[in-house]
């Protein structure tokens, strides 16, 4: 037997309306705003030959509903895939026959506009639902019903395509008259646009003809056109939209949710937010948890932990360099990405190697119905982004990105006495990604991508910036590149597997001349593998593995340098240690099992464990975690997790040279628990209070150790200690009444306590108060306004109280109090980001102002001070920054 | 060595290479009002102390004096003191062996005497030597070292060479400012020492290569205009020396000494702050020159103070006067 399903889902409603959760709050009521409800959804005919083939697919609506519930128009978003088995058609034609009950606010019927996802699931399996005799008897009367209607009963001589302009899709459910004449000889003709968009006319009499096409949300298209009887004519008609939205986007909630602590942020809702120049990574620094780290920090920071002690992941890949020189620009564009899931804590079993959040970016699901692409230019760096599709079952997309700021620099800056810029900062970083849909229970991904970035300056006198500097040339090279292939098998909605197999390189090479140098080439190998099995209708399981190699050669000659929570001086560059190893290798194997369990419909359970063993400290571990989330009414969730996790030393901490090769691993407990309150469809209120005590951390010691007969320092032991706790409270408003945004409030406190040490001292980046507001308008016209708002308490530092001149060094050494004893004052800095968007037939233009630090707030980033400490003087952020850019996409 | 100036109204010149990245990244980087440059003496300063010899065999003597250049108030009083193990730079170097610890480590027949007093008194001048057998003295920095390495401080390798620190503070009775020098105690008497650099003549030009006569140290120029000052230094001033083997370097060769020179002024701006030569990196003709700019801001003399070092620890000195030529 075969089982032929068909869902419908609700996505999320544009306009006046946005729910987000799925389609029991489609119907949820509050004071203002009742949802449209579908009343009346007639037989849909499955595609016969996609029916014998046994293939699944769904297809992605936007329907305008008119004040009475009716239909106006269905315009396809996303197309099924694979293509050419009739499923938009069939769709469409469905959706056209919706009947809904109509979108109330304060009671009196609205027109909206939703989003609408048709899923055709073909299953062989033979519990439930109709015969297959039934379905295909069914399926036949349609197809001949079908053909009926579509067979005019004349001759085609005037046929057209209707697309939508700028993006060029095709737009279906749109009714198209064509007519001439007036009074008693007018004379008119109309169709509907099929799910391509294509329509068509026949015997239609020789001469022009006016040509009307109509639909809400659209400006009407007028035109005129010269028709010939026995001939055919041909036409595209580009309809514009009255207004592109930039959050025309899907946000899909996970039908359980698992997660005590996981937000997802969207590319279309990253790429306005004024100050983050669309880059998603930097978004990341808005969200509750996350210590504010200054522009060119180049790391996370999470909860009170270390930026190391977090990892970043480009679909489950480790990715080492997440931006170009430190922060300037996240190392992969906005094209190639779908969404960020970030996890400050809590997170699931199948993360390892961890103590502080997790950041995975999810890839664009590659699908594309036509070439489309776009070119980037801004003050930074110029890219490139294109997406093909190689037939209905693969695609494939590019991109490549280049900074010229060396060009810049290298025309304005003149040659000095003292140094040279011999490679000015430049970057560039590249990605391709292809996709292979056989079919619905098969689905490979390749992406390979990369990142570069260098910067050499010429010393022709190098005692001039230091009287211990004695080489001519310093550089700086930093690249990686990663090959990711990642098979999806899902033979049934019972069980899943997704088996991912990563390799690639890290170079990391640092130097000034031969006196000091950090020379790194890691080879990385990676596997993953994550089977979900369904145990029952509330019951599931995921196994995985999670193997990961690294190889490498490394040469360093470095002085000594300070690690968190020291005091940061002038390295000694004439007290240099070296250390030279070739082909370390390494291995993490790690494997995880988690169940989520239903009960009642309301309370999820998700158990889950881990287990780890890391060859380089040679160390095991077992890391269980549990997370709970009960719903208590639509409105009212709470949740609640805690977890063990573990994380290795860094390279550094362990080597025999600089650090201490018995380390053993550090160890973090997660603790939180909170509530979800969703008064309105598009409002949600996140509170979450968290406890991270942290042991065994990598502190340093003034111990010495034996080694091989030879005195030498020990450098570090697992002796130091941490505690960070505080409450995020994050209000997110999905995107309705033509604005999205959300505010952020972290209130924390994060302690360290070193090794020997009685006292506990403040973390680096403790920051008491951590305040976020942003929000972005849709406006007429295709005008965006988008705006940020921080508020943020100063980070910690550690003051000068005077200074000591070094004959030898020939320069003042700066004496310190207490580390961390003293705090930065208050950082508060608004942004603004206005966006026009100009449409054209074939592509779109858009034009952007993105003002950072719009009243010029002197925040202060840190304390210079003069030569021998006796005079500081703050040391400021960016002021006013107005940066212009400019987008095309076609 | 102690010299007078006068203060000098603050100025906000800076390299031009910086100027233009400020006018570049100005609305990035927020480029603001910089302080008084490093070499621009105007108040209280110790520029440099110097030990003859720059190293120390046991039972030698070296004397030790300084540069200290200061305002008007000529009563400063100097204070001399060495550590054998400090603290480091961050905790202002800080003994961490108290006079008490050394009356008891020394205490053993034969050490007694064996080192000066931490405290050395406060004269302009100090002297410092050291009686301990080379094998005792590996001893007693082994235990040293056993028991404690401080924050940042490399471990020392006990075979060859044991460093003490020399500090001075000294005090014009308003502010106290200090400085510290390493002073090396040669524990193998087959090492090779270390002489510190000399001078040789000075020779100045104008800006057109014209000459200017300096006598007595002194030469005049007109407010405004800059002087090309080379300080003649003789090549065997970077002395060939055979460098410790390192990780990197196990078999190390022969080369010259790298030396640095600060060009402290009372007034005006130079060129450049330091100056260098490193063997097979810069021409050692670099090191001799620099271009000075006086003032005259306020006084009819300021004072060019060069300090050339040598990485070795070795020091030398002197002063040249500029006095403001009368327009003709």
């Amino acid at each position: 037997m075969i089982r032929v399903l068909h869902s419908a889902v609700f996505l999320m409603i544009l306009f006046s309306v946005s729910q987000t959760r799925g389609e029991s709050e489609a119907e949820e009521k509050n004071a203002n705003l009742v949802l449209p409800r579908l009343l009346q959804e007639p037989e849909v005919a499955y595609p016969i030959r996609a029916f014998e083939e046994n293939i699944s697919a769904s297809v992605i609506m936007e329907i305008d509903i008119d004040a009475e519930g009716l239909v106006e128009s269905v315009v396809i978003l996303v197309f099924a895939e694979p293509t050419g088995y009739g499923f938009d058609e069939a769709a469409s034609d469905a959706a056209a026959q919706f009947v809904f009950s109509p979108a109330l606010e304060d009671g009196v019927p609205i027109p909206v506009r939703i989003t609408y996802r048709y899923e055709f699931v073909a299953s062989v399996t033979d519990e439930i639902g109709n015969s297959a005799t039934d379905i295909l008897e069914r399926e036949a009367e349609s197809i001949t019903a079908s053909a009926a209607s579509d067979d005019p009963g004349g001759v085609v001589n005037f046929a057209g395509i209707l697309r939508e302009k700028g993006t060029r899709l095709p737009v279906a459910g749109v009714n198209v008259t064509v007519f001439r004449g007036s009074g008693s000889l007018a004379i008119g003709y109309e169709t509907t646009t099929d799910g391509r968009g294509r329509f068509s006319f026949v015997d239609l009499a020789s001469g022009t003809w006016m040509i009307l096409a109509e639909a809400a949300g659209f400006y009407p298209l007028r035109t005129r056109d010269d028709v010939t009887q026995g001939e055919r004519t041909e036409v595209v008609y580009y309809i514009e939209r009255g207004e592109y939205s930039p959050y025309d986007v899907l946000i899909e909630e996970e039908t359980v949710r698992k997660e005590v602590s996981r937000i997802t942020l969207d590319v279309a809702v990253v790429e306005k937010i004024p100050g983050t120049f669309g880059d998603i990574l930097t978004v990341v620094q808005n969200l509750p948890g996350v210590a504010q780290t200054g522009a060119a920090a180049g790391n996370i920071v999470i909860r009170g932990s270390s930026a190391e002690d977090s990892l970043i992941f480009v679909e489950g890949v480790n990715v080492p360099i997440i931006y170009h020189f430190g922060g300037l620009r996240s190392v992969i564009p906005l094209g190639m990405l779908d969404s960020l899931d970030f996890y400050p804590g809590n997170f699931s079993a199948s993360f390892g190697r961890a103590t502080g959040g997790i950041v995975d970016v999810r890839l664009k699901k590659l699908r594309p119905q036509q070439v489309s692409g776009y070119v980037d230019v801004n003050l930074a760096d110029a890219g490139a982004y294109l997406e093909v599709p190689l037939g209905p079952k693969s695609a494939i997309a590019a991109a490549f990105r280049r900074s010229y700021i060396d060009a810049i620099i290298n025309a304005a800056v003149p040659e000095s006495d003292t140094v040279n810029l011999l490679t000015a900062p430049r970057y560039y970083d590249y990605q391709v990604l292809t996709a292979f849909r056989p079919s619905q229970r098969h689905e490979l991904t390749g992406f390979f991508f990369g990142s570069d970035d260098k910067l050499k300056v010429v010393v022709d006198n190098p005692a001039d910036v230091s009287a211990d500097l004695r080489a001519t040339q310093g550089e700086t090279s930093t690249s990686f590149y990663r090959t990711l292939l990642q098979y999806q098998y899902t033979p049934s909605l019972r069980f899943s597997n997704v088996l991912k197999v990563s390799a690639g390189r890290n170079r990391i090479y640092a130097g000034l001349g031969d006196q000091a140098y950090l020379d790194l080439n890691t080879y990385v190998a990676q596997i993953q593998d994550s089977a979900t099995i369904s145990l029952s209708e509330n019951a599931s399981v995921t196994l995985g593995l999670d193997y990961l190699m690294s190889k490498t050669d490394v040469s360093i000659k470095l002085p000594v340098l300070p690690k968190e929570g020291e005091i940061a001086t002038q390295p000694n560059l004439d007290t240099t240690r070296f250390t030279d190893a070739r082909g370390e290798t390494y291995h993490s194997t790690g494997f995880f099992a988690e169940w989520t369990v239903r009960l009642l419909d309301r309370w999820t359970l998700v158990p889950g464990i881990r287990y780890d063993w890391f060859s380089r400290v040679d160390q095991s571990v077992l890391a269980p975690r549990f997370n709970t989330r009960l719903s208590l009414t639509n409105q009212w969730d709470i949740k609640g997790g805690v977890g063990v996790y573990h994380r290795e030393p860094s390279f550094d901490e362990t080597s025999p040279v600089f650090g201490n090769p018995n380390l053993g691993l550090e160890k973090a407990m997660h603790y939180s628990a909170g509530f979800e309150f969703i008064p309105l469809p598009y409002l949600t209120l996140d509170v979450t209070g968290f406890y991270k005590p942290m042991t065994d951390l990598v502190s340093r010691t003034t111990e010495t150790i034996l080694r091989d007969g030879a005195l030498e320092p020990l450098n570090f032991v697992n002796g130091g200690e941490g505690r960070v706790y505080g409450l995020e409270i994050l209000l997110r408003h999905d995107f309705a009444n033509h604005f999205t945004g959300w505010l952020s409030y972290t209130l924390s406190r994060a302690l360290r306590k070193d090794f020997e040490q009685t006292e506990w001292r403040r973390f680096d980046f403790d920051q008491t108060h951590i305040l976020t507001t942003l929000g972005t308008w849709q406006l007429p016209a295709n005008w965006t306004v988008g705006f940020r708002w921080r508020l943020v308490s100063g980070n910690p530092y550690t003051p000068r109280i005077g200074a000591v001149y070094s004959v030898d060094k020939a320069r003042y050494e700066p004496v310190f109090d207490t580390p961390n004893s003293a705090r930065l004052p208050l950082f508060h800095q608004l942004d603004v980001r206005l966006d026009k968007r100009w449409i054209y037939r074939t592509w779109m233009l858009t034009a952007y102002l993105d003002v950072q630090n719009i009243y010029n707030s002197p925040n202060v980033t840190g304390y210079a001070y003069n030569y021998d400490s006796s005079q500081k003087r703050p040391r400021q952020g960016l002021p006013l920054l107005p940066i212009l850019g400019l987008k095309g996409e076609f | 060595m102690t010299q007078q100036t006068t203060k000098a109204k603050k100025t906000t010149q800076e390299a031009p290479v910086v100027w233009m990245l400020c006018v570049l990244f100005l609305l990035i980087m927020g480029c603001s009002e910089a302080f008084d440059p490093f070499n621009r003496v105007t108040d209280l300063r110790i520029l440099a102390i110097r030990a003859e010899p720059p190293d120390l065999l046991t039972n030698e003597q070296a004397r030790i004096d300084a540069l200290v250049v200061h305002s008007e108030n000529p009563d400063v009083s100097f204070r001399w003191s060495w550590c054998p193990l400090s603290a480091g730079a961050a905790r202002d170097h800080e003994c961490l062996v108290s006079q008490e610890d050394m009356d008891r480590l020394l205490s053993s027949p034969g050490l007694t005497n064996a080192f000066p007093p931490l405290d050395l008194g406060i004269d302009p001048t100090a002297i410092f030597g050291w009686s301990v057998e080379p094998s005792t003295m590996r001893q007693l920095c082994e235990i040293a070292f056993a028991t404690i390495i401080p924050d940042f401080v490399p471990p020392v390798s006990c075979a060859e060479k044991f460093p003490i620190l020399l500090r001075l503070d000294v005090s014009d009775g308003n502010r106290t400012v200090s400085a510290v020098k390493q002073l090396p105690l040669l524990l193998n008497d087959s090492l090779e020492r270390n002489a510190n650099p000399e001078f040789g003549p000075v020779e100045m030009t104008d800006v057109d290569g014209n000459p200017i006569t300096v006598q007595d140290d002194a030469f005049e120029v007109q407010r405004g205009r800059s002087v090309e000052v080379t300080v003649g230094i003789p090549q065997t001033a970077a002395e060939l020396f055979l460098p410790p083997a390192t990780g990197d370097r196990p078999n190390p060769s022969v080369r010259r000494e790298t030396l640095v020179m600060t060009w402290f002024v009372t007034g005006g701006t130079t060129r450049f702050q330091r100056t260098g030569f490193i063997d097979g990196e810069t021409p050692f003709a670099d090191l001799r020159k620099n271009r000075w700019t006086p003032a005259f801001t306020g006084k009819d003399s300021e004072t060019l103070y060069v300090v050339l070092q040598d990485e070795r620890g070795g020091v030398s000195y002197m002063a040249i006067q500029a006095k403001e030529a009368q327009t003709p």
